[in-house]
């Protein structure tokens, strides 16, 4: 007997040994117990959640508003280095040239093509090859500016999935995070997103990775002295646009 | 001073000690009764507002369970179902018997995809396996990643908490065991000191070609493993290397998706009282086509080492848990000696039945004893695990192995003066006789002969005035 039969032929005599107690459950299946979602206001149960996980969220009246907090966080933070992610809500908020403006400031897009952001492109774009020379670029970044797959409000949690041109490391490598999320994408409970991820006919898998972010890298091993930003970003922003 | 007394604590470093010395140095090192307090405080409190905070956390605590019995009762099938969806992503599936088992396949793997350096995210199940030296026999270079387990690999000591392992140490111990390990002199502030650890361990990640994690979660329905951490180095083992190994107690398989979030939901919330820990990842198989960063490679490793030895049990109810550490956290006697004197990997009231059934019952046979059997585990475990019972268990198995003829000879005499009543009033008369001398304000304080052992430590209440018996005589003429 190979070792993978040997191993599961023991798993089943115990199992069978086990259930001779008769104590045989079945999977008590789907329920709401437990679902908590969000009340009437999604977008303030998630302000208050990610702010007590030690975050920073921003609700922008505008597109402006949102560049604008963009601009600050980018200058309070003397930043030279940005990975940028792609995405339609990216292109909305910092149209071409913006970025430039930023005296000093190196901006790498993540998408794959280097061509993902066409506002990007007119900035000083270094064009990334997939793979090598970009794990050299977002260790050597300052900041990464993503968009992102969802916001749960009962957790105050944002949800990254992983994508061609999204990146797992653009969420993780830079010390500072700032991730843009329009309103129509908060799901109101932790269960939610798990329904939405779980496979069907269609989709038979879920995405490669799923990274559920709630606040800012956090270790207490010290004294249990809460630090930020031992491995992951030490400050996380989320900005909400319409 | 502290820096010293942990460096030199033999039971920091060793497993399989006598239980009543390691104790008793436990009790006298004060830093580490200060750590301890701090910390299961501030846990339980959190532990309490987590599962406080919502109406029904205690039916969703009852259904996560009940997830868990179903998957245990059907173990072989979501084995089959985890191994066979993890195939269909491209990844490899190995079975370790035994920890020697486990250590051969990781190393093996490490050597056939030319690994010189290795990442490791915090894992309990790779320290129940010993791997870090096997590997480093190796030639290959291993470095744990998480800062607590950091500063315990570079101080070769044992973690004494399940989410907290390195909560001996204090701000002094850290400075110092650390600025050896770089070569400066460190200041003692808890911020400067973890920079410190970033910027070595960033090195490492950088230039790791493979990573090894333990697995919160994994699932049968879609090959999914799940890892939570707060400081992301879980994430980076993932999202570095090229090759990702994953080390699993077969327990860990849940059988669908859906089923995470009724475990993430009380997990953290337990553990910590957040409503989720910083980082969950949910990896399902390696880097897709065209995206920039992921292992490239993906290896699960099925660990046995003796859990089908307690699946056929009743005691299969332990392999239900999922590692919170809540219940060290609530234990009075966890609080109070901390981890490493308990002498086994696992520490605290689940490492009571752990350590003794994975290990070996003779080997540890102060374990099962180790409890008041008070049920505060019990209470704040996430899956109301019935740690108490499973302690009586053990106990019993103790006596069955290895009578005492002290212990029956008491019992049996118990048993002997409970049947016959009058026997029973009248040693009740001369109990109270005889300790009248002893006692002051219903306390016994100071007893001779064998009942010093008793109150050398604590005191024992001196028998009432008047007998429960003769006050119900009264009440009911
Ligand atoms: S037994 Fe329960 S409380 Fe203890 S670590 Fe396991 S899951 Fe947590």
């Amino acid at each position: 007997m190979s070792t993978r039969e040997a191993f599961l032929a023991n798993v089943r005599t115990a199992v069978a040994e086990g259930n001779r107690a008769g104590n045989i459950p079945s999977h008590p299946g789907r329920s709401k117990v437990g679902y908590q979602g969000a009340g009437d206001d999604p977008v303030s149960k998630f302000c208050t959640e990610f702010t007590l996980a030690g975050g920073f969220p921003f609700v922008a009246e505008d597109d402006d508003a949102a560049w604008r907090k963009i601009e600050e966080i980018i200058r309070r933070h003397n930043t030279k280095n940005i990975v940028i992610g792609v995405g339609e809500v990216m292109d909305r908020l910092i149209p071409a040239g913006r970025l430039s403006d930023l005296v000093g400031t190196s901006i790498v897009t993540c998408s794959d093509s280097g061509e993902g952001n066409p506002n990007t492109k007119t900035d000083k774009l270094i064009n990334l090859s997939p793979r090598k020379a970009d794990k050299e670029t977002y260790f050597g970044s300052d900041l990464g500016i993503s968009t992102v797959e969802h916001l749960i409000a009962e957790t105050g949690t944002v949800v990254m999935a992983t994508r061609p041109d999204q990146p797992r490391s653009i969420s993780l490598l830079p010390p500072v995070h700032i991730a843009i999320a329009r309103r129509s994408q908060i799901l109101p409970d932790l269960f939610d997103l798990f329904d939405l991820f779980s496979p069907t006919a269609e989709t038979s898998s879920p995405p490669a990775c799923l990274t559920l972010i709630t606040g800012p890298s956090k270790t207490g091993d010290i004294e249990l002295k809460l630090v930020t930003g031992v491995h992951g970003p030490g400050e996380v922003h989320v900005i909400i646009v319409d | 001073m502290p820096t010293t007394e942990h460096a030199t604590n033999p039971y920091a470093t060793h497993e399989h000690h006598d239980f009543v010395p390691a104790v008793e140095r436990a009790l006298a090192d004060a830093p580490l009764q200060v750590a301890l307090g701090r910390l299961t405080d501030t846990l339980m409190a959190g532990n309490r507002r987590g599962f406080g905070s919502f109406a029904e956390s205690s039916q969703l605590r009852d259904q996560a369970k009940a997830i868990k019995e179903h998957t245990l009762a059907h173990l072989d099938r979501y084995l089959e179902q985890l191994e066979a969806s993890i195939h269909r992503l491209g990844g490899k599936v190995h079975y370790a018997a035994d920890a020697e088992e486990a250590r051969q396949i990781i190393v093996r793997i490490a050597k056939e995809t030319n690994s010189k350096l290795v990442v490791k995210s915090k894992s309990m199940t790779t320290e129940e396996v010993h791997l870090n030296p096997a590997i480093e026999a190796a030639g290959i270079e291993v470095v744990e990643t998480d800062y607590g387990e950091f500063i315990l690999q570079i101080a070769n000591e044992r973690p004494s908490h399940l989410v907290a392992p390195a909560v001996h140490h204090t701000r002094e111990s850290i400075a110092k065991v650390l600025g050896e390990h770089v070569g400066e002199k460190l200041p003692n502030d808890p911020k400067s000191l973890a920079m410190v650890g970033r910027r070595v361990l960033r090195e490492k990640f950088r230039k790791a070609d493979m990573g090894i994690t333990g697995a919160n979660f994994a699932v049968a329905e879609t090959g999914t493993v799940v890892l939570v951490t707060n400081e992301g180095n879980g994430r980076l083992t993932t999202t570095c290397p090229r090759v990702h190994v994953a080390l699993m107690g077969i327990e860990k398989v849940i059988p669908r998706f859906t089923d995470l979030p009724v475990f993430l939901k009380i997990l953290a919330r337990g553990a910590t009282g957040q409503t989720l820990s910083v980082y969950t990842t949910v990896i399902t198989g390696t880097r897709r086509p065209g995206e920039q960063d992921g292992a490239e490679e993906f290896h699960l490793v099925l660990l046995d080492n003796g859990r089908t030895k307690v699946l056929g049990t009743p005691f299969r109810e332990s392999l239900q848990c999922i590692r919170c550490g809540a219940c060290l956290n609530a234990c009075p006697v966890y609080r109070r000696i901390g981890g490493h004197a308990y002498g086994g990997v696992y520490s605290g009231p689940i490492g009571s039945i752990l350590t003794p059934l994975y290990d070996s019952v003779t080997l540890n046979p102060h374990l099962p004893h180790a409890s008041s059997l008070c049920g505060a585990c019990q209470a704040a475990c996430p899956v109301k695990i019935n740690i108490p019972r499973m302690l009586i268990g053990l106990r019993e198995l103790q006596h069955k192995k290895k009578p005492s003829r002290l212990e029956n000879w008491a019992y049996g005499t118990w048993s002997f003066v409970l049947r016959h009543p009058w026997l029973y009033r009248a040693a009740l008369k001369v109990s109270k006789w005889l300790s009248r001398p002893f006692s002051r304000d219903g306390w016994l304080r100071k007893l001779p002969a064998a009942g010093a052992g008793w109150t050398s430590v604590r005191d024992f209440p001196a028998p009432a005035d008047r007998s429960f018996r003769d006050r119900w005589k009264e009440m009911n003429p």
